[in-house]
């Protein structure tokens, strides 16, 4: 903003361009510290049509309305041939004076400045008495005709004076634009090109003024649209009807449109269309070409704001002027300068400062929150926990927010919570939901558990963008039961609980429970025996909530018969039992003794020997385990393919090869542990490798009589999605 | 907010500590908006504000960040310190707890702001004389051991205030003058003369203290 610089060097003043929103605060202000004065501004657009210039031009400038200011802007000046090319003064000279010589009173006014691209001349003049100081000039011309050579013709473009009077910042621009009816994109062009002349320094563009006078040739027709035929358009714009044509205007609706001057202001003219006329008379062009007339000559303004005053006192064509095929526009207006007091500018500067701080916090991000702090009380093992915070934009303007990680973190939370969206912008006064939910998965349970977690907490920082953080803070509590825990752990709960728990039904399941398998699994696997394994449908889904109630079966011991749990399948249960050892904390094939296994995975016997050396509860589980597969794999062929499943359960390993680890179950499966050492102290070093016929038989009797199954069905792995 | 570049002659930021409920807020607001907030609710997360004020001629935007005192935010709030060329640590006059906390919060200071960094200590809540608790010698001489500039202050009445605020920020402009404070080192919390983009948020890179470093 340019338009109250104020002196160098003045301590602890106002200056200026140092902050926006003081500088906008000051503007808004002006009135408290700026006196007005008003002044009377006329200004004129011809097109000459390449007329030499007369000593005067009677009528131009009443007599009886004295301006302050005469701008007026000349198109056509010189259409001499090389014009183009060579400049020529005199016509310029002489046409300046012809225009002072039209002055109400010649002596009176002294020549400001003019500006001249070939024949777009424009000049200001200025009644020497009045009491307002020029304290800047300056102007420039930018050209937008056809380009040669790359360097553009002045045929067609702007000048334009830029003055500082008193201390307001005014613009005058003259153009002449394309002609022609169908160049109405390029006049719009034109236009924007002419935007961008600057006056001295790149930064003086002419939207940084308070006031722009913008007149001239534009050349806008009359659309083709409208309902008339040519004659009668002339016959119209021959009565005083004329201005019901204004509405077919190119100018008039392209800026509607918003396509072109679209911050400018112009009063619908009430006065004929200006062009075109046959030399030296009113008359409409009667040559071959019988131009349509059209309101070519044009005066338009723009305000910088509302603290920017002009008011139109008059608009109107110079019918009389017949040296030219265009007719003069003529417009005054009255124009509000203002004149800064720099001392009580100074004055208010601190207030100002207090007003933009108090506005520039007033902007700062608000928001509003349904809840800053979020207890998601007791969590279960894979149960999701969801709530949700409301938030609303409070403030006065849109808010980015986003959850950022907190210090040192690089996540946005906790492994066991998720939030939704983590990114948004609320525009004002609108509010969103954002969903926080609560997940246990293997991962965070081992995590809580190594870490003797229980109380969960975690801070989750939401970061308004330019303004503050919110904290929103969420807690829950989590007691590793049955899931996620280690085997000793499991086995340790079955000691502690066994006295807790009412005998009867209980001491006949524990009966059965083979030393060093948790109770939990073997309940898991009672249960699958007692439904039979030609129940077990490899192809059902994993029901979440029936896994939900055999967990908390598992956890709280009753019913202590999984069978008797509501809705429950032989696949729930066999896929919890894979869940389960799957979130174990540590795998059955301990790391270290992986690559010894997966080096013997063909031979049971040695892979039988390596598992011995594995800790007792581990030798336990897997000969438990094999045990239950190995009646599973001997009444359903087809069973043999989740084998593979479990090849990745015992490892704890999905990663290539696979092969290997799942021979190892084969090798397992197919041979007992005692069978297996059988043949080893027999001599049978070698077990065959494709045991699928010659294979020993060994299982332990079903527990319920064996059936066939359907075994013609093809069996998908029960896979990932069990876990 | 307006677009387009501010050129003050500084800008520093300011971190605002101390317990839950001395009125860190409302020293905040009392400063930028000199009025009283009666019922301002905990600080959950971390305010933010702004005044411009001048300082021997220069104009300097001050931004402030106002943490939350709750001692389970700390861990998070101690990110916020980075890069503060101001560090306001109050305690509340009336409650002797606030006080005595106030090692705690000086070292925090002390090990995650840089050497330079201007700690000024604030007994707020001065208007309850009936109910004083730290008596003002005390306090004072825990400033003075401690190198500590130190006023009691009223974020009710405003008393003092202003003067905590802009005497924090005439010793950073004096440590800048004197050239104990070496602007072109990391996380100085000051940002000289340059074109600057309004702030983002705090923690882990506030946009001011990235543009000075980099």
């Amino acid at each position: 903003m340019t338009f109250y610089m104020a002196g160098p060097g003045r301590k602890g003043g106002y200056v200026p361009g140092r902050d926006n929103v003081i500088d906008e605060v000051m503007r808004s202000w002006q009135e408290k510290y700026c006196t007005y004065s008003e002044v009377s501004v006329c200004v004129s657009t011809f097109n000459v049509n390449g007329r030499s210039a007369p000593p005067n031009i009677l009528g131009w400038f009443p007599s009886d309305n004295r301006a302050d200011f005469y701008i007026v802007g000349l198109q056509e000046m010189d259409l001499s041939i090389g014009t183009h090319i060579i400049d020529n003064m005199k016509k310029e000279i002489e046409w300046i004076e012809c225009i002072r010589q039209s002055l109400p009173n010649p002596d009176d006014y002294i020549k400001v400045r003019s500006h001249r691209l070939v024949g777009i001349l424009i000049v200001m003049f200025k009644l020497t008495k009045c009491n307002v100081q020029i304290t800047e000039e300056k102007s420039n011309l930018i050209a937008t005709g056809i380009s040669v050579m790359g360097t553009k013709l002045g045929n067609k473009g702007g000048t334009g004076i830029s003055v500082k009077i008193n201390d307001s910042l005014i613009c005058f621009i003259n153009c002449h634009l394309a002609a022609g009816n169908g160049e109405l994109e390029r006049r719009n062009q034109d236009f924007r090109d002419i935007t961008n002349l600057t006056f001295g320094s790149t930064d003086a563009n002419i939207w940084a003024h308070d006031a722009i006078f913008w007149f001239g040739d534009l050349n806008y027709r009359l659309i083709n649209e409208a309902p008339y035929t040519s004659d009668e358009i002339r016959a119209i714009a021959q009565t005083k009807q004329a201005h019901q044509l204004f509405q077919y205007d190119q100018l008039y609706i392209e800026k509607a449109k918003g396509r072109v001057f679209a911050s400018f202001e112009e009063t619908p003219p009430k006065f004929r269309p200006t062009y075109k006329f046959d030399v030296g008379t009113c008359q409409w062009d009667s040559s071959e070409k019988a131009r349509v007339p059209a309101w070519c000559d044009r005066i338009l303004w723009r305000k910088l704001d509302a603290d920017t005053h002009i008011r139109q006192l008059s608009y109107e064509s110079l019918e009389a002027v017949v040296i030219s095929d265009h007719k003069p526009v003529r417009a005054f207006f009255a124009l509000r300068l203002r004149k800064i007091d720099q001392q009580k500018a100074d004055r208010l500067y601190e207030d100002a400062i207090r007003e933009a701080d108090r506005r520039a916090n007033e902007l700062l991000p608000q928001i509003s929150l349904s809840a800053s702090e979020l207890d998601f009380g007791e969590v279960a093992y894979l149960e999701p926990n969801c709530r949700t915070i409301t938030i609303k934009n409070t403030g006065k303007a849109r808010v980015n927010l986003s959850f950022v990680p907190p210090p040192n973190k690089e996540r946005i939370c906790a492994r066991w919570l998720q939030v939704t969206p983590i990114k948004y912008a609320l525009r004002i006064d609108e509010e969103i939901q954002i969903s926080l939910t609560v997940v246990i998965d293997k991962g965070s349970a081992w995590e809580l558990s190594k870490n003797k977690m229980e109380s969960l907490q975690d801070i989750l920082v939401m970061r308004l963008e330019k303004g503050r953080d919110h904290f929103l803070i969420c807690t829950a509590k989590y007691t590793p039961k049955v899931f996620g825990v280690s085997l000793q752990h499991l086995l340790h709960r079955n000691q502690t609980e066994q006295n807790l728990i009412d005998f009867g039904e209980t001491a006949q399941v524990l009966d059965d429970c083979p030393d060093g398998v948790p109770k939990e699994i073997h309940r898991l696997v009672s249960a699958l025996r007692k439904i039979g394994h030609t129940k077990l449908n490899f192809t059902e889904m994993v029901d979440n909530s029936l896994f939900g109630a055999i967990r908390t079966a598992l956890e709280n011991n009753v019913p202590q018969d999984l069978t008797s749990i509501r809705g429950v399948t032989a696949f729930s249960l066999y896929s919890t039992l894979l869940r389960l050892l799957d979130s174990l904390t540590e795998s059955l094939i301990p790391q270290k003794s992986k690559e010894a296994c997966l080096h013997h995975c063909t031979n049971a016997v040695l892979l039988w020997t390596e598992v011995a050396k594995f800790d007792p509860i581990r030798v336990a589980m897997i000969e438990y385990l094999t045990t239950y597969l190995r009646e599973l794999v001997s009444l359903r062929q087809e069973a043999r393919e989740q084998l593979w499943s479990w090849a990745d359960v015992f490892f704890r390993d999905t990663s290539p090869p696979i092969t290997p680890r799942q021979q190892c179950l084969y090798s397992l499966v197919d041979y007992a542990r005692d069978v297996a050492v059988f043949h080893s102290s027999a001599s049978f070093n070698t077990l065959p490798n494709k045991p699928s016929n010659e294979r020993l038989q060994v299982r332990l009797p079903p527990p319920v009589p064996p059936h066939r199954g359907t075994s013609s069905q093809t069996i998908p792995r029960a896979g990932s999605n069990m876990f | 907010m307006s677009a387009g570049p501010y050129n003050y002659s500084y800008i520093f930021k300011y971190i605002i500590i101390g317990d839950m409920g001395v009125g860190k807020s409302c020293l905040l607001h009392q400063f930028t908006e000199k009025k009283f907030m009666a019922d301002c609710p905990h600080t959950i997360g971390v305010e933010f504000g702004t005044r411009i004020i001048e300082v021997s001629g220069q104009k300097i935007k001050l931004q402030i960040w106002d943490t939350a005192g709750q001692e389970r935010f700390r861990a998070v709030t101690r990110s916020y310190y980075r890069g503060a060329a101001g560090a306001l640590m109050v305690y509340d006059v009336t409650r002797r707890s606030t006080y005595n906390h106030l090692s705690s919060w000086l070292t925090d200071a002390r090990n995650l702001t840089n050497p330079n960094t201007v700690i000024f200590l604030i007994g707020n809540k001065s208007d309850l004389e009936a109910q004083r608790d730290v008596p003002y010698e005390e306090a004072k001489a825990f400033a003075d051991e401690n190198g500590l500039t130190f006023l009691e202050c009223s974020a009710k009445t405003g008393e003092n205030v202003e003067d905590a605020f802009l005497e924090t920020a005439r010793k950073i402009y004096q440590n800048i003058q004197d050239g104990s404070l070496d602007l072109n080192a990391a996380d100085t919390g000051v940002q000289p003369k340059q074109v600057v983009r309004p702030t983002t948020g705090g923690s882990a890179a506030p946009g001011e203290r990235k543009e000075c470093n980099c």
